[in-house]
């Protein structure tokens, strides 16, 4: 082998979304110290060329990380890993807003609300 | 040196360059290219030919047969050249202008090749999909003191050139001229990819991340190999106008000619290596 290297690998037929594949393949080598912190990651555009994928997606999957600091961008250098990668990578806020959603659905079941009503109430609340 | 010494010397590298870059390495690409289908056969890779295997063939027939016969004619000049007794300094022009023709094929079949690098990346991709996630660098390619010498070399060349048409040493601007376009465009390039706005497409959808890696790093090497030659040999030949150097121009073709055939040799080399080396699995119909 050439050098250390770290392969990601995705599947467009999985019904996770890739930019989540992304998201999750990257928190993955983080937690499992093969991505260090520091550590420079391919540019957008070149990991798009790579995967054959849109930029956007891999855009976005590299905006979600940066929001949840486990990547930082420093301008035209490009993305690295965030130095508490790791501490950040432990934080899903995935999964926080999923259980706060199962926490309300389950309190509005409660009270006696449909699934139907749930839905169009969620839909109100996300259109606004 | 005598003129029978420079005769004797043109002689040896005409049939040397004859041979090697008009039979002997389209020979073995010919033989290695048979080889590949016979380990790799279409119906069981068919992603190994997105080009039909027969267009291929005809293709090759054709630009062996330019190289066969613009090799017999080179051989025909020759004879006929030693025949008429003719000046070493005349053959030795006769070499450099045989060379030139030599090297056409491989510039016709450019567009052949480009047809087919495009026929392998529109191939349909594959639903599981790799990539290597690290910026590389590049220096993980290329030697620093490669880069280094390809852009001081192509630098100084293109200056040599300046200053040469400046002085007005040369009769005709067109040759100086077209020499410093191209130095420039390998220049452009090269600042392109130490810059890191020049990312490298995929060749194909199915090519392994360490055959991906190869030709990527053959790619880069093969841009700043070519810069640094390109420079030195036009400083060299700028020098050489310039200060109407001692030397004959008899060996200084019998140099360019000997060079080209080590070119041609090692390139050969180079692609049956890395044909060896290749993962050919992803490129299997089964192969998912």
């Amino acid at each position: 082998m050439h050098y250390a290297q770290v392969d990601i690998s995705i599947n467009v037929n999985d019904p996770l979304p890739v930019f989540a594949q992304l998201i999750e393949q990257i928190r993955r080598a983080v937690l499992g110290g093969e991505l260090k912190p520091g550590t420079a990651l391919p540019a957008i555009r070149q990991l798009a060329a790579d995967l054959q994928i849109n930029p956007n997606t891999v855009a976005k999957a590299y905006g979600l990380l940066e929001r949840d600091a486990v990547i930082e961008t420093r301008g035209r250098h490009g993305s690295f890993v965030h130095r508490d990668a790791r501490r950040h990578s432990l934080v899903d806020l995935s999964a926080q807003a999923a259980a706060a959603l199962a926490q309300t659905v389950a309190d509005l079941r409660a009270r006696g609300l449909t699934d139907s009503e749930i839905r169009i109430a969620f839909a109100g609340v996300m259109r606004d | 040196m005598t003129p029978t010494f420079q005769t004797a010397l043109i002689t040896a590298v005409f049939v040397s360059q004859l041979l090697v870059l008009s039979f002997i390495v389209p020979g073995r690409m010919r033989r290695m290219f048979i080889a590949l289908l016979q380990r790799c056969p279409p119906e069981k890779f068919p992603r190994l030919y997105p080009v039909p295997v027969e267009r291929m063939q005809r293709v090759n027939r054709m630009l062996n047969a330019v190289n066969i016969a613009i090799g017999a004619g080179g051989a025909g000049l020759l004879v006929w050249g030693l025949w008429q007794q003719v000046a070493p300094l005349q053959l030795a022009r006769w070499l450099i202008w045989c060379c030139c023709a030599q090297v056409l094929p491989g510039l016709l079949r450019l567009p052949w090749q480009l047809h087919v690098a495009r026929a392998f990346r529109a191939m349909p991709v594959p639903a599981v999909r790799n990539a290597e996630l690290r910026s590389w660098q590049l220096t993980e390619f290329v030697p620093p003191a490669l880069i280094a010498g390809g852009l001081l070399s192509i630098l100084v060349a293109m200056l040599s050139i300046g200053a040469v048409i400046y002085r007005g040493l040369m009769p005709a601007l067109w040759a100086p001229l077209l020499s410093l376009v191209f130095c420039l465009l390998l220049l452009v390039r090269m600042l392109m990819v130490l810059s890191g706005h020049a990312p490298m497409p995929r060749p194909d959808p199915y090519m392994s991340a360490d055959d991906l890696f190869r030709v990527r790093r053959s790619r880069l090497r093969i841009l700043f190999t070519i810069s640094l030659a390109l420079g030195l040999y036009l400083t060299f030949m700028q020098a050489y106008i310039a200060l109407r150097a001692p030397f004959a121009l008899v060996y200084v073709c019998a140099a360019v000619s000997l060079l080209c055939q080590l070119l041609y040799l090692r390139f050969v080399h180079i692609t049956k290596h890395a044909l060896a080396a290749r993962d050919l699995t992803p490129y299997q119909a089964d192969a998912a």
